[in-house]
């Protein structure tokens, strides 16, 4: 009984010491940025960009570096930037997303994961979060009772949803007294508000879901919490905060180091001063589409010599993209970069660029930069042969962590954190290089982890 | 009656007469439709040039044919169906369904994969042909279920999978490459037209479409195999849909089950801008071409003008509409073919 009384105090100061260090850490790493960002506020051009070089010898280092560009202020030494990222609303998005650590302060290694043969599209797949909200194979709760889940989310015709609903399938395939009804809205919202009606009326005992845009998923997402059913979003957003769970993604990471990379780019090649960049980015509206833009343009915001020519928008199609792309490389003889929101926008910009021949088209015979988010097998091999400069990860490999908390819910295992944050992944660059003290992965590091068909 | 008195009775036959306006003079010089549609080409290039003067740049020019050349030719098969007083909704999945099933070969070479999505697009169209004809299922209704059909059929072939094409050379080049200077869509849309118009203009098959659409029982009466055309117009509308399927799938180097999505709706606006009915027996497939390039034009004139995407949306529906509806009041209710 002593030795008992004695473990179980032991791991009460234990968790008592983590529950105070962690917000501890968070509120120290907070108070370290902010007196960084007070020497900042008033820097610009080649000022700032010393500033972003000094970064690890003021202590900010590896992973650290990723969030101090995430949680940066906007700047107004770029006006035109400032006004853009103001008339487009984008620090609404980015404080209304989630941010912070890992839960339980995971960090993720290369390495980490499982490799799955996934249940719809057959791909190969490795998953890097699966050690991530770790819940054993086998029953789950109670073994006598059969917990149905509803997963509802748009897209089997979407190389990067397929694979989200892989990941969802594959983790409740590992719990045999969990049953997973899996439905595609096929990009219509008023169908997944009638798969979350459906849901409700089968009495299910959790829902899963991959909002596409978030207004039109609250009121259906906030009818089966009223009808006691958990629910859990992942990635993006439903427009209604007060979802059981919301597993976000890397959306700030994204926009942050492509914005880390481009500065760091440009004033390698000595051009930070002058640059004009197109955007090819997803619906307005989304998600996506803001916060990764809204982070991308903040760090921009302190470099009054990046111009941007234009925005154009699509539908997440890529032939749209490709169109937009041929616009704007005849709209604008004398353009440096082309910015995409998502891997479809920067592929038809490649393409477009290179029917058009102006891979090389800019002063002194400079490739224009390819800055690229999402971490298909596709752009990470033009990232690996030269045609993309940069590729930021995001990966659809993160639902099978939304069933594992969703199960933790049902089953009432475990109390589960209402922002489930995916750790930071860090870019991808050709040759693997250090900016601002981040260590870049190459691409034979992540290709493992990519999505979609594979390259031949 | 004397001289003066019959001119004077003849002056005042002629006073009772209607006033030729400007507006009559009008409606005479643009009675025809093609010239019409000419008209508002040059007006909308006109406009370009003025305040958009890269439309005129020459890789631009080959961008906006290129790819008024791939919707055109998916237009040119859906005003053959117009012509006959049907209607053909499913060519965007018939497209969609063409390219993955084709796509399916890609692996035994691109020869393999093309010939197998054009034999699938035309016997997809033949299908919704004998369906209207033999079954008598209405058009309307046919080619909405086929929509559907055809459309998840891709995606269940596809199992939501792109598939590449690098490396494809060939198949690649159908969209990309050149012949004697001109990008290849282009080459073999325009041989499309003149093939199509010679056929409808010289030959009594192709008269028979017109008379088919304009009265399917004198048609009969008359010995026309209404059915047989039917048949035909539709298995023609598949395999243009098939044919343009390859070129703009290499536009972006892959196959993928989506991309016919909305290719329907693009078609039946450029077939009805060119003057073609929807009631059947007028149009031709000049006015195709024609309304195939106002129309391609007029997009990439709104893309470079940098007036925003979503309001190029708007402006597009919004001139699309004006056009139609300057051209329906002045050839009139029933304008010349």
């Amino acid at each position: 009984m002593v030795k008992l009384a004695k473990k179980l105090g032991v791991l009460f100061v234990a968790l008592l010491v983590m529950a105070v260090a962690a917000p501890v850490q968070g509120a120290e790493q907070g108070s370290k940025f902010k007196v960084l960002y007070g020497e900042l506020a008033k820097l610009k051009g080649n000022e700032a960009l010393k500033f972003f070089e000094s970064l690890p010898s003021k202590g900010v280092k590896g992973p650290e570096v990723i969030q101090f560009f995430i949680d940066l202020p906007v700047s107004s030494a770029n006006a035109q930037i400032a006004k853009l990222f103001e008339d487009e609303g984008f620090g609404f998005y980015l404080d209304k997303y989630p941010r912070g650590a890992a839960y339980n302060n995971f960090q993720w290694e290369k390495g980490m994961g499982t490799e799955i043969t996934g249940p719809f599209s057959k791909q190969p797949l490795k998953l890097p979060f699966t050690d991530y909200v770790p819940l054993k194979n086998g029953p789950v709760g109670d073994p006598n009772k059969t917990y149905r889940i509803g997963v509802t989310f748009h897209g089997f015709s979407h190389p990067w949803l397929i694979n989200w609903a892989d990941a969802a399938a594959w983790e409740a395939q590992r719990h045999p007294n969990v049953k997973a009804k899996v439905l595609d809205a096929e990009f219509d919202n008023a169908k997944m508000a009638a798969h979350f009606d459906t849901f409700i009326a089968e009495k299910m005992d959790g829902i899963l879901v991959w909002p596409m845009v978030e207004a039109p998923t609250g009121p259906p997402a906030q009818r089966a919490m009223q009808a006691g059913i958990p629910v859990v979003s992942v990635d993006r957003m439903t427009g209604f905060e007060d979802v059981s769970s919301r597993i976000t993604g890397n959306f700030p990471a994204n926009g942050a180091q492509c914005g880390m990379y481009l500065v760091w780019k440009l004033a390698q090649e000595g051009t930070l001063n002058n640059a004009k960049m197109v955007m090819l980015r997803k619906p307005l509206g989304s998600t996506a589409d803001s916060v990764r833009t809204g982070h991308f343009l903040k760090i921009l915001s302190y470099f009054p010599g990046i111009q941007v020519l234009k925005s154009y928008h699509d539908t997440d199609n890529r032939e749209e993209a490709f169109q937009n792309a041929q616009a704007a490389l005849q709209a604008f003889p004398e353009m440096d970069i082309f910015y995409g929101t998502g891997d479809h926008e920067t592929l038809a910009a490649l393409e477009a660029t290179k029917m058009a021949n102006r891979m090389n088209s800019r002063a002194g015979g400079k490739k224009i930069i390819f800055v690229s988010i999402d971490d298909s097998k596709e752009a990470l091999t033009n990232v690996k042969n030269g045609d993309f400069d940069v590729n930021t990860p995001y990966t659809p490999l993160i639902s099978d962590i939304g069933m594992r908390t969703l199960l933790n819910i049902v089953t009432k295992s475990t109390q589960m954190p209402h922002e489930v944050i995916t750790p930071n992944i860090p870019m991808v660059t050709q040759k693997g290089d250090e900016i601002f003290g981040l260590k870049t992965q190459t691409p034979d590091e992540w290709y493992v982890y990519t999505f979609g068909p594979p390259m031949k | 009656m004397n001289n003066i008195e019959i001119k004077r009775s003849t002056l005042k036959a002629f006073e009772h007469m209607p006033r030729r306006t400007e507006l009559t003079e009008a409606r005479e010089i643009f009675s025809n439709s093609l010239l019409l549609l000419l008209f508002i080409l040059s007006i909308v290039l006109a406009i370009g040039g003025i305040f958009v003067p890269n439309v005129f740049q020459i890789i631009n020019l080959a961008n906006v044919l290129r790819i008024v050349s791939i919707v055109g030719l998916v237009a040119l098969g859906e005003t053959l169906v117009l012509l006959t007083g049907e209607i053909d909704l499913s060519v965007g999945s018939i497209m969609s369904l063409s390219l993955v099933v084709g796509g399916l070969l890609l692996d035994h070479g691109s020869g393999w994969a093309l010939a197998v999505t054009l034999m699938c697009g035309l016997l997809l169209g033949l299908i919704n042909g004998v369906a209207v004809a033999f079954g008598k299922v209405p058009s309307l209704i046919m080619t909405l279920g086929t929509l559907s059909v055809y459309g998840g059929l891709a995606n269940v072939t596809a199992v939501g999978q792109a598939k590449y094409l690098y490396g494809l050379d060939l198949y690649l080049w159908t969209g990309k490459g050149y012949i004697l200077g001109m990008p290849v869509p282009v080459v073999i849309f325009l041989s499309m037209i003149i093939i199509c118009f010679l056929f409808q203009t010289f030959s009594k098959p192709g008269r028979t479409i017109y008379y088919a659409g304009a009265n399917n029982l004198a048609a009969y009466y008359s010995g026309i195999s209404v059915e047989k055309i039917k048949i035909g117009v539709f298995g023609l509308a598949g395999l243009f849909a098939a044919m343009a399927g390859p070129m703009y799938a290499s536009q972006t180097n892959r196959v993928t089950p989506l991309q016919g999505i909305g290719f329907e709706l693009s078609a039946i606006a450029i077939a009805v801008l060119g003057g073609t009915s929807i009631e059947g027996a007028r149009g031709n497939v000049i006015g195709t071409l024609l309304g195939a390039l106002i129309y391609g034009f007029l997009l990439n004139i709104l893309s470079l003008s940098g007036i925003g995407t979503y309001m190029e949306q708007v402006l597009k529906g919004a001139m699309l509409i004006i056009i139609v509806l300057v051209f329906q009041n002045i050839l009139g209710r029933r304008g010349n073919p």
